[in-house]
């Protein structure tokens, strides 16, 4: 059992803030995943959590228990380091055995052990190989080998950014290996994992804790950091977007029904739009575009209020032709650029609104079949359902450039 | 005409104890964005660096625009070279960095100064001429790599990972400038890259190389539709593998494989008669390919054609949401696993154990010999 | 960004192409020829320089092997009584070796952990103090020992020998065990902390064992400079004798086959060390596989840490630093000035003395800059195999050996009982500096070249710089901080050079030489107050080199 409470951890360094008031809870036999872009603190926040570094204020409890002050060997935790910190001068047998020794555990039963977990990630018979004659893949595996045989009681894993350092290829399969073992009955672990890839931690990941300048931004899990992100920074993070900046017209009457439920229904926007409304934005096109959104962003954003509307690409949907009056939330555009990337189709789509010409993207999953007929320089319709947009208050210039990193 | 043009490349190192490129060729044509792709350590640096110039080849000819180009160094190949590390100099202004290659050249002055002014406002760092590297971060200097790299005019652009030093985020977005770059200067462009989402989202065409060789050359489209091999499908995009063997042979090449301890009979191509009756295969389809139906699903009722699909039936294991997409974890009554991927906004009402009606194009099924090591076939190393 | 299109330059361009004159100098001296030359040039120097003397000397004494035998071990007069006068020199000098780096390795342990683990105020002041040693004239550290210690009734003799070599050897342990400290990385130690390993496990388990190629490395280059040293060792030792003084004995009385077998005897010791080096580090190991809980968590205990770092600096003050700067505090104007403006003009014989140092000195660094640039290059860049490595561990030659023996071969070499190309003087012991700090040039230069970015050089010959444009525009620039360094090493160095320059100087005094003469003649203040003079002009430079932040070996 363990869980894990942060409270009001902050941290200095030189001066610089590294984390700033940060509080959050890991529960047990949780895949807790810290997801920021690099630099942010992370790795700072990580190493607080192991007893590593000392907070400049705050606590760090496990199970109830203040542990903010004691040393990482006292916490009971597996640490896997980023780019693995394999002792350079012991084989692999001696680094996995490390930690058995330090507590002086009886050597027969430390020897089988060992032999067991190096069966099981298929290392055995390499013993003696130092580190600097591993692959990346292998060393991986030591370190977490490593790692595990500290776990004892609290069987807590704390992974430091643990694929990185490997290539593309080898980072899908080397997930899947990880997450079978965390959640396999034998040890049922609580993990905590940092990365900056949101793919990574969207597949890993039973909550998700976003950190930006650190600061805690968002906590949730996937389908919530993912459907309703708080900030456009966090939006941003987690795929690539279009939006449209515009006005609420709340209290205007629009010319369609936008409380008429889409395709999508009830089922799906049930469960994450449970109490929210549709509303209308007119964003200087003829049609009013609108967008469910939160009940008590509803209630806060006025008539007349500044707004942002944030659409997935990949939510984004194409029509041949002009189709406006079917569709709403719908624009005529015309396809700028199409690629092929395997598993779904990438097009540019070239807007106008209010005489200036705005890029959309929209990705089409391949199986749709579309190709031929969807080519450059065609005219196309663009448009959304109402259930998947994302409405933000407008977050000034500063912020949607910062954001997006415009040059 | 093709612009580059290896034959027979072989390159060794340490006397010959390390077998780099084992007697690869290959052409690629004026004005095309080639990427080399595959794991590390299967050639494909090696291989850049010799059409560089860099490295000589142990055996074999390269040629540029039908000359054999043996013995000419780096600089004088009419290339341009953007490395990973950007390489800028840095106790240089920007200026400076693009005036370089031209000055290297001995072009008189009032040239240089056109040149390099009309370059540094391609890649629109012209106001920032005077100030000193240390400015900019990466993708700025990316910019500038660039910059110095055309100014003198080459017309083959050699990069090594030139997006690897990047923020992941901001690479994604900064590919596709460079690809547009790359396309209105007209250049012929070689990228190496062991990131296949990278490789597929800008290449013209794709090399996939293991082990010193390649395994497959052609369009992303090519590659993806019609692997050539278990490693290229695998590699290019996450890929379903079944075991079975050949039940019965159709006519106009097609024919129906039994996946093995009674798993489903399923029916596909058969390219050239390749395969004959009880050979062992494997077939391969991509996630997103597999279709799921609930189990009372009416296909007669059903608004789409289903009519070329065909069908067999799995238990739902699991399924996860990860955003974009979601996945479905399903098994066969013999135990094989497979997934499917369907849009993350996909609905549906499945509970974990329901016996489900999945459907495959025939199309869709690659077939591929059975190898000796499988697992080393579907290793992305 | 626009869309036009780049208008492909015309071809006739090619035809107007002109290179400035320094590229076209550039891409002529670029060319393999001279680059081959340049090589074997650099070669030559070295194997001349370096190598010559040393092989000379083992030639010289062959030949002499009858009148060696002669003078020492069969004199009519005194039998073998000079070999046992040599034999008790030789265990002087080896056991005081011995037990100086033993001590220094101790005190340098928690020392340099304090240097390379903790930051506080004055951290970069002690690290100059500590590494101030290096840069003075021994003869002005043996005056401040010899004083210091007289307060505690210690007289010349061997205890007050080994204090001494304590404070001159602790500086390069020290350096050493700080270099593979640093690049240790806490990593490891972080890692085995989260493994449950209490402090004193982790630093016996982890820190100690990657530290190895560095104590042992200072251990060895400790122990050879101790055996060297001569400037302050003849000042403090009273009646005994370690090895270095009887060679500078029996050259002063002219006994050369004597001596030149003494020096043989102690460079065959020091190249077997310097050889072996390699050898023992790999076969070195610390047991890291048993660990004890109990005690090594008591001895993690933040209490004994603390206290451990106290002690660490108390002895450091007592033993090494104070003793140092004791000269400081007996500046005694009216005697200085008394003795200084006598009848006698030492004040001139001090300036003379200063203006040889720092001309020797500067040349010294001039020339070493010359082929010590080429010989970095060749070490780092080329891939000639194994010779490379040999080049590499021959290097260190020149401060393995005794200086003394160093000065010795130098005189047989180039002087009358060899070449005969100089005499005892002025360019004899230019000589000497250049061959003894030769490494200190090239070292500091091999550190950056490895550091520096291949890549970058690689992008600029993409762009079409020939390899000499390469080196002047790229190279030079990025390498510019571990040329400065080398040269202020050597310039330090060579200004506190003794014992070999005693050997061979003739008629001409340096600073570090003229002081051991006053402090022979009883002349303590002025010897004092030309200690004063080198210790400032050192410190001076030290500061300089400091502040140009670079690595120092």
């Amino acid at each position: 059992m363990v869980n894990i409470k942060l409270e009001n951890i902050s941290k200095s360094f030189n001066k610089q803030t590294a984390l700033d008031n940060i509080s959050l809870e890991i529960k047990d036999k949780e895949y807790f995943i810290i997801l920021g872009p690099t630099g942010v603190g992370k790795t700072t926040l990580l190493k607080i959590i192991a007893g590593l570094i000392k907070p400049d204020s705050g606590f760090v409890f496990y199970d109830e228990k203040d542990m903010t002050k004691k040393s990482p060997g006292e916490r009971n935790l597996g640490f896997m380091f980023e780019n693995y910190a394999l002792f350079p001068h012991m084989n692999i047998y001696d680094n996995i055995a490390y930690s058995a020794r330090v507590h002086a555990h009886d050597p027969v039963k430390t020897h089988s052990v060992v032999e067991q977990i190096l069966l099981m990630t298929l290392l055995t018979g390499r013993n003696e190989a130092l580190p600097e004659e591993m692959s990346g893949g292998m060393k991986q595996r030591v370190a977490l080998c490593r790692a595990l045989l500290n776990l004892e009681q609290t069987k807590l894993l704390i992974l430091d950014e643990p694929l990185k350092a490997l290539d593309a290829g080898l980072r899908m399969s080397l997930r899947n290996e990880l997450l079978q073992m965390a959640k396999s009955k034998l040890l049922e672990l609580t993990v905590i994992h940092v990365t900056n890839e949101e793919e990574e931690a969207m597949f890993l990941a039973d909550r998700i804790a976003i950190i930006n300048h650190g600061k805690l931004i968002q906590i949730g899990t996937p389908y919530e950091i993912y459907y309703q992100p708080k900030t456009l920074f966090i939006a941003n993070f987690m795929s690539e977007i279009n939006y449209f900046e515009g006005i609420c017209v709340k209290n205007e009457k629009v010319p369609w029904d936008i409380y008429k439920k889409s395709k999508y229904g009830d089922k799906f926007f049930a469960k994450i739009q449970k109490y929210s409304m549709p509303l209308p934005i007119d964003i200087g096109l003829n049609n009013i575009f609108a967008s469910y959104t939160q009940k008590e962003l509803y209630d806060e954003i006025n008539h007349g209020d500044e707004v942002m509307l944030v659409i997935r690409a990949n939510h984004m949907k194409l029509r041949l032709g002009n189709r406006i009056n079917e569709k709403h939330n719908a624009i005529i555009g015309k396809i700028k650029r199409r690629k092929y990337m395997g598993m779904f189709y990438r097009f540019e789509v070239i807007i106008n609104i209010n005489d200036q010409d705005k890029l959309l993207v929209a990705t089409i999953p391949s199986t749709s079949k579309i190709h031929d007929t969807f080519v450059e320089g065609v005219e196309v319709t663009i448009y959304f359902p109402k259930e998947l947009g994302i409405i933000f208050r407008h977050p000034g210039e500063d912020a949607i450039r910062d954001v997006l990193k415009l040059e | 005409m093709p612009a580059i043009e290896l034959k027979n490349i072989t390159k060794t190192f340490e006397e010959g104890k390390v077998l780099a490129v084992d007697d690869i060729s290959l052409k690629i044509n004026e004005g095309d964005y080639i990427f080399l792709l595959g794991p590390s350590g299967c050639g494909k640096t090696t291989t850049l660096r010799m059409i560089a110039g860099l490295e000589i080849p142990t055996q074999g000819r390269v040629f540029i625009d039908d000359k054999d180009i043996e013995g000419i160094p780096p600089e004088d190949r009419d290339m341009g070279f953007i490395f990973q590390q950007f390489e800028i100099f840095e106790n240089m202004t920007i200026w400076q960095n693009v005036t370089f290659g031209l000055e290297m050249r001995g072009y008189p002055d009032n040239y240089i100064i056109n040149k390099a002014e009309e370059t540094l406002k391609l890649v629109g760092l012209l106001e920032y001429a005077d100030n000193y590297p240390n400015i900019f971060g990466e993708p700025g200097l990316q910019k500038l790599g660039i910059a110095r790299a055309i100014a003198a005019g080459a017309k083959i652009l050699i990069m090594d990972e030139p997006l690897g030093s990047l923020d992941p985020k901001v690479s994604k977005v900064f590919r596709h400038e460079f690809r547009n770059l790359i396309k209105d200067l007209r250049l012929t462009a070689i990228q190496v890259t062991h990131n296949q989402e990278q490789a597929m989202a800008v290449a013209d065409k794709i090399i996939v190389m293991r082990a010193g060789k390649i395994l497959q050359m052609g369009t992303p489209y090519e590659l993806y539709e019609n692997p050539q091999s278990i490693f290229v499908a695998n590699f290019l995009g996450e890929t379903n593998f079944l075991q079975g063997f050949v039940l019965k042979l159709f006519e106009e090449e097609k024919m129906e494989v039994w996946i093995r301890l009674g798993g489903p009979r399923i029916i596909c191509n058969n390219p050239n008669n390749k395969f004959k009756l009880d050979d062992n295969i494997i077939i391969g389809f991509r996630f997103e390919d597999v279709y799921i139906f609930p189990k009372d699903f009416n296909f007669d009722k059903s608004p789409h054609d289903w009519s070329h699909i065909q069908i067999f039936s799995a238990k739902l294991e699991s399924s996860k949401f990860i955003g974009a997409t979601k996945r479905f974890y399903l098994s066969l009554e013999s135990g094989d696993k497979f997934i499917s991927i369907k849009p993350g906004n996909f609905e549906e009402n499945y509970q974990i154990g329901d016996e489900l009606i999945i459907g495959i194009h025939r199309g869709d099924v690659h077939v591929f010999e059975s190898p000796k090591d499988f697992l080393h076939e579907i290793s992305l190393m | 960004m626009s869309k036009q299109e780049i208008i492909l330059e015309p071809s006739e361009l090619e035809k107007e192409a002109k290179l400035s004159l320094a590229l076209r100098i550039d891409r002529f001296f670029s060319k393999p020829l001279y680059r081959k030359g340049l090589d074997a040039i650099t070669i030559i120097f070295f194997v001349i320089i370096v190598i010559g003397p040393v092989i000379y000397i083992f030639f010289n004494i062959f030949l002499n092997i009858p009148s060696i035998n002669e003078d020492i071990f069969n004199d009519e007069l005194i039998g073998d009584l000079q070999w046992n006068i040599i034999l008790k020199s030789l265990v002087n000098s080896f056991s005081i070796a011995g037990l100086a780096v033993s001590i220094d390795i101790i005190l340098a342990f928690p020392i340099s952990i304090i240097l390379t683990r903790y930051n506080f105020k004055g951290k970069k002041l002690l690290d100059s103090l500590i590494d101030l040693p290096l840069a003075v004239p021994t003869g002005s550290l043996g005056i401040s020992v010899l004083l210091f210690w007289g307060l505690f009734g210690i007289t010349p003799g061997y205890n007050l020998v080994l204090f001494g070599h304590i404070i001159f050897t602790f500086p390069y342990i020290v350096r050493n065990m700080k270099i593979v400290l640093e690049k240790a990385d806490t990593l490891y130690d972080d890692a085995a902390r989260t493994l449950g390993a209490p402090g004193f496990t982790v630093f016996r388990t982890i820190t100690l064992p990657l530290m190895k190629e560095g104590i042992i490395a200072g251990a060895i280059l400790g122990f050879t400079r101790s055996l060297g040293e001569t400037g302050a060792t003849i000042i403090l030792s009273g009646l005994i004798d370690t090895a270095p003084l009887v060679i500078v004995g029996f050259r002063r009385q002219l006994k050369l086959p004597s001596a030149s077998f003494l020096a043989g005897i102690m460079i065959a010791i020091s190249l077997i060390l310097l050889f072996s080096v390699k050898f023992f580090t790999r076969k070195v190991g610390f047991p890291v596989k048993k660990v004890w809980p109990k005690i090594e968590k008591k001895l993690s205990n933040n209490y004994l840490r603390h206290l451990r770092n106290i002690l660490a600096i108390i002895f450091l003050l007592l033993l090494i630093i104070i003793p140092s700067f004791y000269i400081l505090s007996q500046i005694s104007g009216p005697e200085i000035s008394e003795q200084m403006f006598a009848e006698d003009n030492k004040w001139a014989f001090l300036y003379i003395a200063f203006m040889n140092s720092i001309q020797i000195a500067g040349l010294a660094v001039l020339i070493n800059l010359i082929f010590g640039i080429p010989l970095a290059f060749i070490i780092v860049r080329r891939k000639w195999g194994r010779a490379i490595a040999i080049l590499d561990t021959l290097l260190d030659v020149p401060i393995a050996i005794p200086s003394a023996a160093l000065g010795f071969t130098i005189f047989l070499f180039w002087g009358p009982q060899g070449i005969n190309l100089f005499y005892p003087g002025f360019f004899m012991i230019l000589l000497v500096h250049i061959t003894f700090t030769f490494p200190y040039m090239v070292r500091p230069i091999i550190g950056v070249l490895e550091r520096s970015n291949k890549g970058v050089e690689e992008a600029a010959r993409t762009l079409g710089a020939s390899n000499l444009t390469v080196f002047r525009k790229i190279t030079l620039p990025n390498i510019k901080q571990g040329i400065i360094a080398g040269g202020i090493m050597v310039f330090t160095r060579s200004i506190g050079e003794t014992g070999a320059t005693i050997v061979v100087m003739g008629g001409i005094r340096t600073i570090p030489v003229l002081i051991v003469d006053w402090v022979e003649a009883s002349a303590i203040p002025s010897a004092i107050f030309a200690s004063l003079i080198a210790i400032i002009f050192c410190a001076i430079l030290i500061i300089l080199l400091r502040t140009t932040r670079t690595g120092v070996v």
